[in-house]
């Protein structure tokens, strides 16, 4: 466990490290949302005319939404309702004009991303992994971008594609997650302002592993990020997001859509090591994390989505996957931590249509302090889907006596020939346990840490090698103080 | 389930949606109007005892929050995979049965088959309504158990039912338990004396279906002293080939050191509908067992409420469905750990045949500070018949840190492998899937603990078994082998 922790500041939680706020001065919508906010949007970033329409078709979605049930409350989660008429839908950097090289970003952005770890140059050089940095909802430094093109690898931005690609964009957009799907997702459809797309032509395989660092920047900016990845027929993809966010009182709203189409024989691996704000020990601040996150398989394709929640006040995400091709896989390993009074309502949804699908899931839940953590999943076997398998496990451990663990599988079979097994099981940290570990001339810490990172081996494994570490490291801050 | 509609399968759905509402609330008027013509003026609430002016109270709220409620829609989660459209369409005759010409003859049949020990204690109730007639031993003197129905426990223990009735019962919880209060009128009542071993199991069988679209509001009260121990078992039954809905409420109170074992086996007729719940209270060290055991009716909803409410209390659930043809079956259990020191089991098994619908919830709830609990759950279907459907979600929300709590759940068709042994060593099809289910059946039932009433429970599935992997799937001849009718075919055969 980390360095300068000890019994006396149980659950004293250890200070957010990457709390601080660059000052760009930032072009920002008047607050509130309205159709002529959406246009707004749309003209500012020189979209198409579909995607306006899109969007407004999206945004009276929303609205109707709003009037018929209200923000959705089945999660297990608390907060004070949004005003969604409070916050400022669309904010850019300064600089507006495209960039060519490092040099031409603003030092000041660099210096924030020097202080997250993630000097671009060095990555550049060592890591060989092409990052596409969103600040603040635009992008400004995309690398790499020509040895993907050689490959024939699109990847980038989310505006540039609407402006080089529409023709992808049209075909793909809001075909997992339409527009209509659920409440924060028609916002997303109806405000987003960026994200990532990328699209592997057929019979690639990605030279390299791809990923984003997400951070929210401007006070009262709620960020709405739309990923859209394409995998053709026998592409394959590997794709890492991970994200840090400055400290704020207010509370952040962050409502993203990933959507993840795999075509014959493909295969997506996404993973996600997310650390937003999470809000003092206290409870106050901290990002509402609302994401919808799905997939749709092909024949004989697979998805992976593997994810480390770590921040945020709230976490509301279902990576999900649609197996719709015959021997599809679908795979979800996930360990998702609260503490303080972090609050996460998390799983996924696997839902079997094709024939011989097979689907995978992995849950590790860690509660500490006054943290709620759910599990919430779906398997659905369809009539068609003859010989479907799953194995699910979630396992919660729980720190303290003031958290809460819970988990609400819902198992739904309609084919004699499915197949399910689920099992779950919560408890604490055995105090043998802990004793054997002193016995051999361990410290508490230590060995409270040695048996967390154990008990959520079988997901870090999943990682890719560079965030498995990062994940270690997460857990061990994100738990420090709690586990004295 | 958005995902997978297309949308051209969502108008359908909102259509019936709307369907399902303008019926619901037509049903719902329907027994808010036989409520006001028949309790308003009942001329038993003008004598002020404290037996009627609790059950006045009771009928009182209960329509209240009828009113309120209404029948469980679409959107209630706890309902999510029960749908009782089919129940508000059905168009029961929702004022109290009137007391009618009983078929003796037939209704004997089917209270000897439910209960084969003859010396047992038998309190019998046909479309809600006591029958003496038909009851069995019930003026022995038994100085640890006394049953009663609610008319006599009016007059000879009044205080008991006064204080007792009502008072655990949750009728916030949807409109039938609303409902069952608002139409209180006849009930049960099981009083074991404080540490009293009562050696036999009690007898209590509801008869449904004399007449057609009847609806009953059966109501248990079972109250174990402090030290005492007793069986008590709910048969529910019918007439094959009627058409009722039985909506049944039953109250446990366990006193300090007390162990009951309940047992509750629904037989009903293939035709009927059955919604019961049970309320369990316990205390300190109370140990409860029980048995719900499903295989008739077209729609049952069996709910099951324990709450541990004091230190050291533990409960044992046990569950078993078996259905076939298009009988849909859904059993919600929740346990409360509220208190320190409790424990939990819980096992349900299902057994889907034909086109029919298994569904089951098991929430287990461990509040703030009860600490060293230990919760144990398992839930596992059998899909025999192609178009079977099997729902299954267990729930674990716990609030406290040193639990030991799991929860396991599966779903699949018999075991290849094990069919493939058998038929090596010479078993036919037919007999290995029959042993191999009835293998799956008997870890529920080899607990209960008491022979007559296994046998029956056994008896039961065996005839569904029977019939499920032998007899096919056709729905005609699904109709007799329901509804409580004894035919005891090829009970040898079942080794």
């Amino acid at each position: 466990m980390s360095e300068q922790t000890s019994a006396n500041d149980l659950f004293e939680p250890g200070e957010y490290k990457y709390g601080f706020v660059t000052d760009i001065e930032s072009d920002v919508a008047p607050p509130g949302l309205n159709e002529g906010i959406i246009r707004f949007i749309s003209a500012k970033k020189e979209e198409p005319e579909f995607m306006l329409e899109w969007r407004l078709k999206a945004f009276r979605a929303w609205e109707k939404m709003v009037k018929d049930e209200g923000s959705p409350a089945w999660a297990h989660v608390k907060f004070p309702p949004i005003d969604y008429q409070a916050i400022s839908y669309y904010a850019a950097p300064g600089k507006k004009k495209q960039l060519n090289s490092l040099d031409e970003v603003d030092p000041e952005l660099l210096a924030t991303f020097e202080k997250l770890g993630i000097p671009l140059e060095e990555q550049k050089m060592l890591t060989g992994v092409a990052v596409d940095a969103v600040f603040d909802s635009v992008s400004v430094a995309t690398t790499f971008k020509e040895k993907l093109y050689e490959a024939g690898v699109i990847f980038c931005s989310f505006s540039e594609a609407v402006k080089t690609h529409p023709e992808l964009i049209k075909k793909y957009l809001g075909t997992v997650v339409p527009v209509t799907d659920n409440y924060f997702a028609a916002l997303n459809s109806a405000v987003f302002t960026d994200g990532s797309f990328c699209y592997v032509p057929k019979g690639v395989r990605c030279p390299m592993e791809l990923s984003t660092y997400f951070r929210i920047n401007t006070a009262n900016t709620g960020q709405f990020e739309r990923t859209l990845i394409v995998a053709e027929e026998g592409a394959h993809v590997s794709y890492l997001e991970g994200c840090t966010a400055p400290m704020r009182d207010e509370n952040q709203l962050h409502a993203a859509v990933v959507e993840l189409i795999a075509a014959d024989d493909a295969g997506i691996k996404y993973s996600t090591v997310q650390n937003w704000y999470p809000g003092d020990k206290e409870g106050k601040g901290g990002i509402y994390n609302f994401v919808t996150k799905r997939g749709k398989c092909a024949d004989r394709a697979k998805i992976s989505w593997t994810q480390v929640e770590t921040g945020s006040a709230i976490t509301w995400k279902y990576p999900s996957v649609i197996l719709q091709g015959e021997d599809s896989v679908g795979e979800f390993y996930s360990v998702a931590v609260t503490n303080n009074y972090q609050q996460a309502d998390t799983g996924t949804k696997m839902v079997h249509l094709g024939k011989n699908s097979k689907s995978t899931i992995i849950s590790k839940g860690i509660s500490a302090g006054h943290g709620q953590n759910s599990y919430r999943g779906l398997v659905q076997m369809n009539p068609k889907a003859a010989g479907a398998r799953n194995y699910s496990q979630c396992d919660s451990l729980l720190i303290g006596d003031k958290c809460g663990a819970h988990t609400f599988p819902y198992i739904d079979v309609r084919n004699d020939s499915g197949q399910v097994e689920h099992e779950a099981s919560t408890s604490k940290i055995g105090e043998d346990q802990i004793f054997y570990c002193k016995q051999r001339g361990l410290s508490e810490e230590d060995a409270v840490s040695m048996i967390v990172n154990g008990f959520c081996k079988a997901v870090f494994k999943e990682l890719p090698m560079e965030f498995a570490v990062e994940a270690q490291k997460l857990l061990n801050v994100t738990l420090e103080g709690a586990i004295g | 389930m958005a995902i997978a509609g297309s949308k051209k399968k969502w108008a359908p759905r909102r259509y019936s949606r709307r369907i399902f509402l303008a019926t619901s609330a037509q049903a719902k008027q329907g027994f808010l109007d036989a409520h006001e013509r028949f309790f308003a003026a009942d001329p038993r609430v003008a004598d002020n005892s404290d037996v009627h002016t609790r059950v006045a109270e009771l009928r009182r709220i209960g329509i209240e929050r009828f009113g309120m409620l209404a029948f469980p829609g679409p959107k209630n989660e706890d309902w999510k995979y029960t749908s009782v459209a089919s129940l508000v369409a059905a168009d029961f005759d929702p004022a109290p049965a009137a007391r009618s010409e009983i078929p003796v003859d037939r209704v004997s049949a089917i209270i000897d088959a439910a209960v084969s020990d003859q010396s047992a204690q038998v309190l019998v109730f046909v479309d809600g309504s006591p029958i003496a007639e038909l009851s069995r031993n019930l003026d022995e003197v038994d100085t640890a158990v006394c049953v009663m129905s609610f008319e006599q426990a009016a007059t000879e223990n009044p205080k008991l039912l006064s204080e007792n009735l009502g008072q655990f019962l949750d009728t916030n919880a949807h409109g039938f338990t609303a409902l069952n209060s608002a139409f209180l009128s006849a009930g049960a009542v099981v009083f074991v004396s404080a540490g009293k071993h009562a050696a036999r199991p009690v007898h209590l069988v509801f008869v449904g279906g004399v007449q057609d679209k009847s609806v009953s509001h059966p109501r248990t009260l079972i109250i174990a002293e402090p030290g005492s121990s007793a069986t008590v078992a709910e048969h529910y039954v019918g007439l094959p080939d009627s058409s009722y809905l039985a909506n049944a409420a039953t109250e446990i109170v366990l006193g300090r050191g007390a162990r009951l074992s309940h047992c509750k086996l629904q037989r009903e007729a293939a035709g009927a509908f059955h919604v019961a719940r049970i309320q369990v209270h316990q205390g300190e060290g109370s140990e409860f067992v029980s048995h719900a055991v499903a295989v008739g009716a077209r729609l049952s909803r069996t709910e099951i409420h324990v709450a541990l409410d004091a230190p050291e209390a533990s409960c044992s659930l046990y569950g078993l469905y078996a259905l076939e043809g298009d009988a849909h079956a859904d059993h919600h259990t929740v346990i409360d750990h509220a208190q320190p020191r409790t424990r939990s089991t819980e096992l349900y098994k299902g057994i889907m045949d034909g086109r029919s619908r298994g569904v089951f919830t098991g929430r287990v709830l461990v509040r703030p500070d009860a600490q060293k609990i230990s919760a144990s759950q398992s839930n596992s279907n059998l899909l025999l018949g192609a178009g079977a459907v099997a729902e299954t979600r267990p729930q674990l929300e716990i609030y406290a840190d040193d639990v030991q709590c799991n929860h396991g759940a599966t779903i699949g068709r018999l075991d290849e492998d094990a069919l493939f042994y058998m038929r090596q060593r010479g078993i036919g099809p037919g007999p290995a899937k029959r042993m191999l289910t009835l293998a799956f059946a008997a870890e529920v039932t080899e607990h209960i603990a008491d022979p007559h009433l296994r046998a029956s429970a056994e008896r039961a599935v065996h005839e569904r078994v029977e019939h499920a992997v032998l007899g096919g799937n056709d729905g005609a001849d699904a109709v007799h082998g329901s509804g409580g009718v004894a035919r005891d075919r090829g009970n040898g055969g079942a080794s």
